[in-house]
């Protein structure tokens, strides 16, 4: 396995492929080191394996390095409501920075590797390096922020227009990772994209009919091609 | 900008020179799991590293809240993000939380002030995702001519009710050069969109010329008047609610509360106040910060504690506290309480700003207006003094 990639737990942060995006400020190799040695990397995740549990103390944030996170909450009635996905270089594990715990749960959709930064090793290490927790804090807000923009879009819009958003906001996360941001594959099934958009799963298989129809995308199962992006970007009206 | 009033100073006169330190009754409190709030003040004038200031504050206070408590009150009042930026705020919000049992939306009510421009898409997406579910929106109305756009506040109320699950309560600053066309039209619009609490402040909390205020006084009348029509009944001296709002349930079963963090529910009996001239209240003692800028500055950056005063009883057994309380959330108080100070209830009836019924003194309309003055009177009684 290729030292910088993302899958390899033994990967360190000053190589790994996706320190652009969590890791965007300029630091000292040696910084870098510090940092390293408090990120916890395990083993990779299987399918369908927890990171942590609702109800869970909210001690650390967490960066995919490769795979495919879901976020879900369980309401009194036992019914799962997915609050969102998460792709390689992006951040989750916030819905506790509100809350002393965590209130969603995040499971691995597929084989997943994980970095884990606790926040206690975090702010010790911030009195040596201080531009290091501020940075996190601006990470954190910023993933907020898109998670509850793209919420409020899908929570007021047609069908079409919640399943454009969603592919238009995996095609632009692709994008930020220089894969391609036409051509990919979904990693999460049509019923948690139809759990996550407040639509059945008939509807969202509707929706993708439709889109191949109107040759905005091609679709094959998970398999993904955006035929006409702006087309797509204007269904999404973003 | 706005010398936005959010200090009641009615309750300044409550207390009195610092005595050193806390109370001896505060050093032997037991913990507690009373219900609690935190009110933190953000200045309008910008100060270096606020955050790390509230930091320094919060564990220099660090006794006074036990972590088991449950929060039901977050309120960030003033100007927050004139202070923090966006990841400052997040910062706090993690600081608070890993310390505090804060309750989520639906137990508990986490409240920012924001002024118009303030009310972007960015920072309200971020506030909800930090659990917020209560914005109060500052409407500068000091420099409102009759023919002034409501765009600016349609933009911001639009763009709040574009998530869902924010309370939206608006405050109005007023002065003699306020339109009454703006106004008129003002609270139409915010009526029509369903905001159920509206206060009305003037803009300058400093002592005005006569004229000035005859006129100020002129305009919260008419205010009255239209709120009345709209469907809002005052409460206190500046807070309009709707009568489907939810303190009347409160007023109706005697637990609304008023404290200088606004008005509450009683059974929070706990406030952490954070920031300058801010107040709290722990173990029944109510305190004050220092509202001087650079002196809280520096009591905190040497790590003393910017508690200027405390009051020597608890405020439970504070006859003027209780006054305040009567008046500001039923505008009238039993008679018995002016035993003492007779005089004074003379001179409130003989400037027609009380009138008697059977076992209460009842405010006036005029009264209403003059209600911090009438409480802050009744602080200074030497019998009311001597009484608690």
């Amino acid at each position: 396995m290729e030292a910088n990639c993302p899958h390899n737990g033994a990967v360190n942060c000053g190589d790994c492929r996706m320190n652009a995006l969590c890791l965007p400020i300029a630091l000292e190799s040696d910084e870098i080191d510090r940092l390293n040695e408090i990120v916890e990397r395990g083993r990779p995740l299987q399918k369908g394996e927890y990171i942590y549990h609702a109800g869970v103390a909210f001690k650390s944030i967490y960066a995919v390095r490769s795979g495919a996170i879901k976020g879900f909450m369980v309401n009194n009635d036992g019914i799962e409501q997915v609050t969102g996905f998460y792709l390689p270089g992006e951040i989750f594990g916030m819905d506790g920075i509100g809350h002393p715990n965590h209130i969603n749960s995040a499971i691995a959709l597929e084989t997943s590797a994980i970095c884990e930064i606790p926040f206690s090793r975090l702010e010790d290490l911030s009195i040596q390096i201080p531009s290091l927790q501020r940075h996190f804090f601006t990470l954190m807000s910023r993933e907020i922020t898109n998670d509850q923009q793209l919420i409020s879009m899908l929570s007021k819009n047609s069908a079409e227009e919640r399943v454009a958003t969603l592919l238009t906001s995996i095609s632009a996360r692709n994008a930020r990772r220089h894969l391609s941001g036409t051509r990919f594959r979904l990693p999460m099934s049509r019923a948690d994209i139809g759990n996550y958009l407040g639509l059945t799963v008939e509807t969202v298989s509707r929706v993708f009919s439709r889109f191949q129809k109107q040759e905005v995308l091609s679709v094959d199962k998970k398999e993904i091609q955006i035929l006409d992006v702006d087309q797509l970007k204007s269904m999404a009206n973003t | 900008m706005p010398g936005y009033n959010i200090y009641h100073n009615e309750f300044s006169h409550l207390l009195e020179k610092p005595p050193e330190g806390i109370p001896v009754e505060l050093d032997h409190k037991l913990p507690t799991i009373a219900r609690a709030g935190i009110s933190i003040i953000f200045p309008a004038v910008k100060m270096d590293n606020f955050l790390q200031l509230i930091t320094c504050e919060l564990e220099l206070k660090n006794d006074f809240l036990s972590t088991r408590q449950p929060v039901c009150y977050l309120r960030l009042r003033g100007f927050p993000l004139r202070q923090f930026t966006v990841e400052g705020l997040t910062e706090l919000l993690f600081r608070l939380c890993s310390r505090y049992k804060i309750l989520e939306a639906g137990q508990g009510e986490r409240q920012i002030d924001l002024t118009l421009e303030q009310c972007t898409s960015n920072h309200l997406a971020l506030l909800k995702g930090l659990g917020f579910n209560h914005i109060h929106i500052l409407v500068d109305a000091s420099i409102a001519g009759p023919d002034r756009s409501l765009d600016p506040v349609r933009k911001a109320v639009s763009t709040i009710r574009s998530f869902s699950g924010f309370a939206i309560s608006g405050e109005i600053l007023y002065n003699i050069d306020t339109s009454r066309d703006y106004l008129k039209n003002l609270v139409k619009y915010l009526f029509e969109s369903r905001i159920d609490e509206i206060e009305f402040c003037r803009k300058h909390n400093t002592p005005a010329p006569l004229e000035e205020l005859k006129r100020n006084h002129q305009t919260f009348k008419f205010m009255v008047e239209t709120l009345n029509r709209a469907g809002y009944r005052l409460i206190g001296d500046r807070s309009f609610k709707h009568k489907d709002h939810p303190h009347f349930a409160l007023l109706k079963h005697g637990k609304l509360g008023y404290g200088p963090w606004g008005f509450y529910n009683q059974s929070t009996t706990e406030w952490l106040g954070l920031g300058p001239g801010a107040d709290g209240m722990i173990a029944g003692y109510l305190y004050h910060n220092s509202q001087n800028l650079a002196d809280y500055e520096n009591y905190v950056r040497q790590q003393r504690s910017p508690i200027t005063s405390w009051s020597r009883h608890p405020m439970v057994e504070e006859i003027a506290f209780e006054f305040i309380q009567q008046m500001y959330c039923k505008h009238r108080v039993k008679t018995a309480l002016f035993n003492g100070c007779l005089p004074l209830l003379k001179n409130l009836r003989n400037l027609n700003w009380v009138e008697e019924t059977a076992n209460y003194c009842k405010l006036t309309e005029e009264g209403i207006l003059n209600l911090p003055t009438i409480c802050n009177l009744y602080s200074l009684q030497p019998a009311v003094e001597h009484a608690s």
